[in-house]
């Protein structure tokens, strides 16, 4: 491949090696099949003419014989028919049938010369026609073959040599004629004859060297297709190379183009990354600003309400003040600690919502109380305020609908109690309606407060926010009402939103799903309501304890508090300092047939604590009421003690309340056994 | 192929056989006097030989005898007068008297044309096939009598030939008498082998 050397034709093959003489022989002979065929055809034209040519002389010279006035047509116009047809049609036959073969030229050869003796006679024996002897010889000579020649030239000096040994004086014009006059006529043809063999001769020789030519140049065409073959099998194997290095190179590319994708990519990837990165630095940056103002604010709002419970604590130790001042004091003390209390609560309950702990219940409620409790709950504080509260419905609404009552309210609650700390002028409006075709029933909560800017409106949802940073200085507040509110709402199956215009006033729309309300009364007033709320109120009467109780409480200031709840409200409570204590005491009880009704164990003690000593209680066979009092509010805090042994629990800050009856029930189910 | 060479080879023989016999078969005649007929209408030779040729004018086969006349002439033309004698055994047939012979013989120097109604003459002379010669001296008598062409219808050397070219030159020649080859001037007695595509 890519050899520039010069092809020679002999290179390979000697121009007298053993193949190409026998190829030679193969052409020439070849050749001189086709030379023989092609000269048979052409004197099978050339007879056939001749003979067309003899009819047409012999009617042009002797079309008819006379005698006297008769005439009929010659001899000579039946013979040029007959026996001239005679003479071409075997010749003729075997150039159609046998071309080629020996026998065949040497009849045509007879034939010929027996053409041109007829053409003679029929002219008379014209000088001029015996030309066509010579004509015929030289014809003859196509084939190239000497014996053809000689076949001729005997049937020519036959010819002479017989008739003049029978009818001299039609070939010689004299009776009697000399026995070698024949050899004179015949000597011309031979004469010619032999130039004529020489000629063949040359002729065959040319023919041979012609061969021998085509010998060489057959197998220097072969020579040359093999290398043709063998070069383009050269270049065909380069072109596949040089198609797979393309492929390679493509394959390359490709992969340096999807390298370069997936590197672009990646910068992408990571430019996203990086601004992901610098929003969420940017948002911990906020949120961390936002939390660390949050713990400035509940700083701020813990140490206000304390500094109220604490030095008006002090105040009452001082015995100058009479008791009407002590009974104010602690009026404001047990205010402030309700303040902390919900400021505790809101943040418990935040840290639920974020953490997805937050439940909430399914069950009947009256949206119609609701609406009355929140607003027995803030008429005092509307009032104190010199602003009205009213509440209405707006429209017929559902008396029953599943929910969760105790969130609703304290939803409610925050709004409402918003409404009132922002409004110094007007009042506050809460209307109930009921929206059938979303099934969902609404609280729209408005006041007559400063209204809440567009831009602030956005961010006043999210938690640690207020609209405004002086809205803390001036009205206080978490911050986490409204989150709190939202996120209640839409576990609700609805939502909270907000309707403001500054100077106008604002308008909070909390939207809860209804369930099912199919065949529920629907409400037209809210005064039922309101006579349900009050009946309940009614029966809320703090209930009376008659029972053995043991308290398992390491804390001083709540073994005093409970236990003086306890005795006041009629029952028998003896004390434990820790769990180990308890757990003696309690199956001391038992095994001395005064067994404890209920024990109240507080989860968090030193020695042993609350979860161990209920769990070793229950290993020993402990079937009593234990209730936990704990600490902890989160909802897993339940779950945990439950697991623990315990049959129920109670949440600190413990109310006076909330505990009387809860021992009141654990002392009926103890009563029920 | 040797069957057909066979048949063709002897199909060959006799059809050649046959046209050579045609050939070499002479007319017939009758024997002319030894002097020049007294009576006829021709020109008896006074100072030189007379040579006369009867003809038919439609005759193919007289071609060759006029040849080899025409040759006589140009070896000799001067040593005698020569006349061509064309035979009409018919008076009725004027057109014969344009036709190709005639007027070949027109153009041939030295030979005078005339014309045979009836053939009175030829019968005179003896002469029954055309190209039938007779040479006589200036005295009127004989010298040669026969045809000039070797075969019918042949020109070339021939015994007749020969024959007059040696009276002309003053030799004595081999044959003063040869065969005549062409057609008959006159209606054979007995028609039956002119019947066949004879025209009148």
């Amino acid at each position: 491949m890519g050899s520039t050397e010069p092809m020679t034709p002999n290179r390979d093959l000697p121009p007298s090696s053993p193949e190409i003489a026998a190829r030679t022989e193969d052409i020439f002979a070849s050749s001189r099949r086709s030379n023989f065929q092609r000269t048979d055809r052409f004197f099978a034209m050339l007879m056939l003419v001749q003979w067309l040519g003899g009819i047409a002389a012999a009617l042009l010279i002797s079309p008819r014989t006379w005698a006297g006035a008769y005439s009929s047509v010659h001899v000579h116009v039946w013979a040029a028919i007959v026996l001239g047809g005679a003479v071409a049609a075997f010749p003729i036959l075997l150039a159609m049938f046998r071309p080629g073969e020996a026998s065949t030229r040497h009849v045509i050869a007879v034939g010929q010369m027996l053409s041109s003796a007829l053409l003679i006679h029929l002219t008379g024996g014209r000088i001029e026609t015996h030309f066509h002897v010579f004509g015929s010889l030289a014809f003859l000579a196509f084939y190239r073959e000497v014996s053809v020649l000689v076949t001729a030239t005997v049937v020519v000096a036959a010819d002479h040599w017989v008739r003049g040994l029978y009818f001299p004086q039609s070939v010689y014009g004299v009776l009697t004629v000399d026995r070698w006059r024949w050899f004179e006529h015949a000597g011309w043809v031979i004469f010619e004859g032999v130039i004529l063999v020489l000629y063949c001769r040359r002729g065959r020789i040319e023919m041979r060297r012609i061969a021998s030519q085509q010998a060489q140049l057959e197998a220097t065409n072969r020579i040359i297709e093999a290398e043709v073959a063998q070069r383009t099998s050269d270049l065909a194997a380069g072109e596949t190379r040089l198609r797979m290095y393309a492929a390679s190179l493509e394959s390359a590319n490709s992969a340096l183009a999807e390298g370069k994708a997936q590197l672009e990519r990646k910068q992408r990837e990571l430019e996203e990354l990086n601004a992901a990165l610098e929003q969420a630095t940017r948002e911990a940056r906020a949120a961390s600003e936002a939390k660390s103002a949050f713990l400035a604010n509940m700083s701020h709002e813990i140490r206000t309400p304390m500094t109220a419970i604490l030095g008006f604590g002090d105040l009452l130790v001082d015995a100058e003040h009479n008791a009407s001042d002590r009974l104010n004091y602690v009026n404001i003390i047990r205010r402030n600690g309700q303040h902390l209390l919900m400021l505790i609560n809101d943040i418990l309950d935040l840290s639920k919502i974020e953490a997805g702990m937050m439940k909430v219940e399914r069950t009947l409620m009256n949206p119609g109380r609701v609406l009355a409790d929140v607003a027995a709950l803030f008429g005092e504080r509307a009032s104190e305020k010199g602003i009205r509260l009213d509440v209405q419905l707006d429209g017929p609404v559902p008396e029953r609908i599943v929910s969760d009552p105790v969130r609703v309210k304290q939803a409610l609650v925050n709004l409402v109690g918003n409404a009132i700390k922002f409004t110094s002028a007007g009042g506050v409006t809460v209307r109930l309606g009921f929206e059938a075709p979303r099934g969902a029933v609404v609280y729209h909560v408005t006041d007559t407060g400063p209204g809440i800017p567009a831009e602030a409106q956005a961010r006043l949802f999210e938690p640690f926010v207020q609209a405004d940073a002086s809205t803390t200085r001036r009205f206080g507040g978490t911050g986490l009402g409204l989150t709190i509110s939202r996120a209640l709402a839409r576990m609700l199956g609805g939502d909270l939103t907000l309707e403001s215009r500054p100077g106008c006033g604002s308008t909070f729309s909390l939207r809860i799903d209804a369930g099912d309300v199919s065949g529920a009364a629907m409400l037209t007033s809210l005064e039922s309501s309101r006579a349900e709320l009050e009946s309940a109120t009614a029966t809320r009467r703090l209930p009376r304890v008659s029972g053995r109780l043991l308290l398992v409480e390491d804390g001083p200031d709540n073994q005093r508090l409970i236990r003086g709840i306890l005795r006041r409200a009629g029952a028998e409570v003896d004390l434990a300092e820790n769990g180990a204590d308890g757990v003696e005491a309690a199956l001391k009880a038992r095994d001395e047939g005064r067994p404890y009704d209920v024990i109240l164990m507080d989860m968090q003690m030193p020695v042993m604590d609350g979860y161990t000593a209920a769990a070793e209680l229950r290993t020993r066979g402990y079937t009593g009421q234990i209730v936990a009092l704990t600490a902890h509010a989160m909802s897993g805090e339940c779950r945990k003690c439950i697991d623990a042994g315990c049959d129920h629990f109670l949440s600190k800050p413990i109310t006076r309340e909330g505990l009387l009856r809860e021992v009141a029930e654990r002392l009926a189910l103890v009563a029920q056994i | 192929m040797a069957v057909g060479a066979a048949v063709w080879a002897t199909v060959l023989f006799f059809g050649g056989k046959r046209i050579v016999e045609y050939a070499a078969r002479p007319g017939s005649s009758a024997a002319p006097g030894m002097y020049w007929p007294a009576g006829s209408r021709i020109a008896p030779p006074s100072d030189r030989a007379a040579l006369l040729i009867f003809l038919h004018p439609k005759c193919p086969c007289s071609r060759a005898s006029l040849s080899n006349l025409e040759r006589i002439l140009s070896f000799g033309a001067s040593h005698m007068r020569c006349t061509a004698v064309f035979v009409f055994p018919e008076p009725d047939q004027e057109s014969r008297r344009d036709s190709d012979l005639v007027v070949k013989s027109r153009g041939i120097p030295g030979l005078s044309v005339m014309f045979d109604d009836g053939g009175a003459e030829a019968r005179r002379f003896g002469a029954a096939t055309s190209g039938h010669a007779l040479m006589y001296d200036a005295r009127g008598r004989l010298l040669f009598s026969g045809g000039l062409t070797p075969a019918r219808g042949h020109e070339g050397d021939s015994a007749g030939m020969d024959a007059v070219r040696a009276l002309i030159s003053g030799a004595t020649p081999v044959n003063v008498m040869t065969p005549v080859f062409g057609c008959p001037l006159f209606e054979p007695v007995s028609a039956g082998g002119l019947e066949t595509g004879a025209e009148k």
